[in-house]
């Protein structure tokens, strides 16, 4: 494994991550931070994800702005602790025990590997049927699901703004006579407005 | 407001606005009443045309408000949503009971239209297969009527409603009078000449769809924006909004009453007749008597059979028109899995532009012809394929400027295969009423006992085995299977519990859908299934009302009951 995140660390993330998104905000407390997230956090962590090309990035969707209260909320698996927590691993990583005064090589570097490692993981199936029927092991987490909950929020939340949804890709609400049902991938612009795909 | 009528019909949704249509249409005066609140057609559509930046939580909704108020209505990702959110009951504030080990979820529309307005729109006949299949393996009890006496009634609301679909020609699903096809993409037009050269005796096809592909009346053709849930001003799927409601009220003899519970349907013990109805207002607490000389059922198969079983005298102690005991049982509803998943390859270079509010379908193969399994009757599969978009950018690894351009374009091609196996009648699946629990109107909570048996779990197993193997022979690779059945009533396909029979001692309805005990009172909702199939059971409620009313105003006019 090549990776700016010693094994022992990740492994530690993992067995740690079980019990903070069991235990939810306790956990918190038990790692022991202290502050709010900050706003710059937030935008940093979205700035890598998506970042500013030809089109605005999540930054400037306003994807910061949103993800906390979205969390708030509930949506896409998080809830109030979860960008508190993912703060708190990723500073055990840094250097300096800080990850937002690390610099931008270093946190790309740890947060690459972080994304290389998430993924290289199988997640729990999903049902297309039924969300009952995913049954209660679906939601069990292991540490690396923060970062996939983190960053599914940042693209889920991106590419339902404006600027993601509509600049960045294409948005038509009604297709009426330029409805395709069978046509080459070059001759029709790709939507953001698929509202259903398969899920597994 | 006027308290009597010459009919009464309890609900809005699918059946009750055909009922209200039919019996307007043919001269009589009709009160329907409607739990839930008016939503007009167009007007109230408050999210239909907004994009996911304009909504408060783009379009995801607020989990947390889920969790707590739509726990079960929330379980349906592919359909609940934050824009259509109100056009599902609040299930904090309707509750209703569970019986001990057992699990059925309620998915409920309360409003105006009821769930004609987030119905899935497929509409399929039933065969003398599935008529016949109660007698055939001596489950349940014989149906007395057979596809001969549904036909024309299939056609009359097939040309009312408008139905796109393609003549196949096949014993177990009829064609009926349809509208031009929706066309397969590419990945489904490469899995179904797979499927069709490998198995002879199977079709995969396009789903036959109340989204209208050309002008029907005054409703427009489909958009293809796959927003149907949000209401569509467009009127391009049969809803009563769309459809039965402007046609009842072009009579000028419908009144419409909503807010407003079923507490009781009313019987003349003298004449045997029932004579009207007891209502509560939902937001005045207002207790109101209606009568009629006609009493149609339609709020839905659960609260079809919870009135009914609320409606207790002397003469029926048991609930209304329940002197044989059966009332509330033998419920239903399709077992449900996600049979397989799978990649499909080669068809890269197509994709698809606009939302197809459609899906394609594999009609039932099993214990049909010379088929023959250890299971009883069959199943049919619905699915479709995509191409995976955006929303792969949040499952898979990368980042940077190297996602972004990635997400630029569509992702993989995915097939999926969802089975719906038909469901035994069982007596034990049944709808009571909780001896303790109360609603916010102060009546009883409905309580539902629901488990799948041995047939369905063997049917999913075969449905599961038979979709890897048809995915596989596409050179698909498969990604995920399952015979997990869902959740009782997660088919959103529930009936039974007033089931059709010739035998007044073991069915509550006769052939006219007449209630054996009480002549003018007609239940013909999902209530009278005597049998579930396995194709989605819309169409079949709708001719059963159209034939049942039509029955009833002749009997009407010939001065019987």
């Amino acid at each position: 494994m090549s990776s700016a995140i010693p094994r022992r660390d990740l492994l530690r993330f993992s067995a740690l991550g079980g019990v903070l998104l069991a235990g939810g905000g306790v956990a918190y407390r038990l790692v022991g931070r202290r502050d709010p997230v900050s706003p710059a956090f937030i935008a940093r962590l979205c700035d890598m994800v998506l970042p500013a090309t030809d089109t605005p990035g999540a930054v400037g969707a306003g994807v910061p702005a949103f993800l906390p209260i979205a969390f708030q909320h509930g949506l896409f698996g998080g809830n109030a602790d979860t960008l508190g927590l993912l703060r708190d691993a990723l500073d055990q990583w840094s250097a300096g025990g800080d990850f937002s005064h690390a610099g931008p090589a270093e946190q790309l570097q740890i947060l690459s590997t972080l994304d290389r490692e998430t993924f290289s993981r199988p997640r729990a199936q999903r049902s297309q049927t039924s969300a009952a029927a995913d049954g209660a092991g679906a939601g069990a987490m292991d540490g690396f699901v923060l970062w996939r909950v983190v960053k599914d929020a940042i693209v889920s939340s991106y590419y339902t703004s404006q600027i993601g949804g509509e600049r960045e890709l294409g948005f038509q609400l009604i297709a009426g006579p330029d409805y395709r049902a069978d046509v080459a991938v070059g001759e029709v612009r790709y939507l953001s407005n698929y509202w259903v795909e398969n899920v597994f | 407001m006027d308290s009597q009528f010459d009919a009464i019909v309890v609900g809005s949704g699918i059946t009750g606005g055909w009922s209200a249509k039919e019996l307007t249409q043919r001269g009589l005066k009709v009160l329907m009443i409607e739990r839930g609140p008016p939503i007009e057609h167009q007007v109230d559509y408050k999210n239909e045309m907004k994009a996911p930046w304009e909504m408060p939580f783009h379009g995801f909704g607020d989990a947390n408000l889920y969790k707590r108020e739509y726990f079960i209505q929330s379980q349906k990702t592919m359909f609940f949503n934050e824009y259509n959110q109100d056009h599902w009951a609040n299930d904090l504030a309707n509750p209703y009971q569970q019986a001990q080990g057992t699990r059925f979820d309620w998915f409920r529309g309360y409003q105006l239209g009821g769930k004609s307005l987030i119905w899935g729109r497929q509409c399929y006949r039933w065969s003398d297969i599935d008529f016949g299949a109660n007698k055939a393996d001596g489950n349940g009890v014989d149906w007395p009527i057979r596809y001969a006496d549904l036909a024309p009634w299939y056609d009359h609301v097939e040309n009312f409603i408008g139905v796109s679909g393609s003549e196949e020609g096949l014993e177990v699903l009829p064609d009926g009078r349809f509208l031009p096809p929706m066309e397969l993409r590419a990945a489904e037009k490469r899995v179904k000449q797979a499927i069709e050269s490998h198995y002879p005796d199977r079709r995969m096809i396009i789903g036959r769809s109340s989204n209208i592909t050309r002008q029907v009346g005054d409703r427009s053709p489909c958009q293809y924006r796959l927003l149907c849930s949000r209401g569509c001003s467009f009127g391009a799927y049969f809803s009563t909004q769309s459809s039965t409601l402007p046609a009842a009220r072009a009579t000028g003899l419908l009144t419409v009453l909503t807010d407003t519970v079923v507490e009781a349907v009313e019987h003349d013990p003298v004449t045997g007749l029932a004579t009207g109805v007891r209502t509560v207002g939902t937001k005045d607490k207002k207790r109101q008597r209606f009568t009629a000389r006609l009493v149609v059922m339609n709020a839905g198969t659960i609260n079809t059979n919870a009135i009914l079983l609320r409606s207790q005298s002397e003469r029926f102690p048991n609930g209304l028109a329940n002197s044989s005991g059966v009332l509330g049982r033998y419920l239903m509803d399709h077992a449900s899995s996600t049979a397989a998943v799978g990649l499909v390859h080669g068809v890269d270079d197509r994709s698809y532009f606009g939302n197809r509010p459609n899906n394609i379908i594999i009609p039932r193969f099993r214990n049909i012809g010379g088929d023959t399994q250890a299971f009883h009757r069959g199943y049919m599969f619905q699915g479709a394929a995509s191409r995976r978009g955006w929303k792969r950018g949040g499952d898979q690894a990368g980042l940077g400027a190297e996602l972004k351009q990635e997400l630029k374009g569509p992702g993989e091609w995915t097939m999926f295969l969802g089975a719906f196996a038909e469901c035994m009648p069982k007596a034990d699946n049944r709808i009571t009423l909780h001896k303790s629990a109360i609603d916010t109107q102060g009546l009883a909570q409905v309580e539902i006992a629901f488990t799948f048996g041995a047939n369905e779990q063997a049917a999913l197993r075969d449905a599961e085995s038979e979709a890897r193997k048809m995915l596989e022979g596409a050179g698909c690779t498969v990604l995920m299977s399952s015979s997990q059945p869902d959740p009782g009533g997660s088919s959103i396909h529930e009936m039974g519990g007033a089931r059709m029979g010739h035998d007044p001692a073991q069915s509550v309805v006769n052939r006219f859908n007449q209630a054996h005990d009480v002549p003018n009172l007609l239940i013909t909702d999902g209530a009278c299934m005597s049998s579930s199939a396995c194709q989605n059971p819309s169409l079949t409620y709708m001719a059963l009302t159209a034939r049942a009313c039509d029955a009833a105003v002749s009997r009407m006019k010939e001065h019987k009951a």
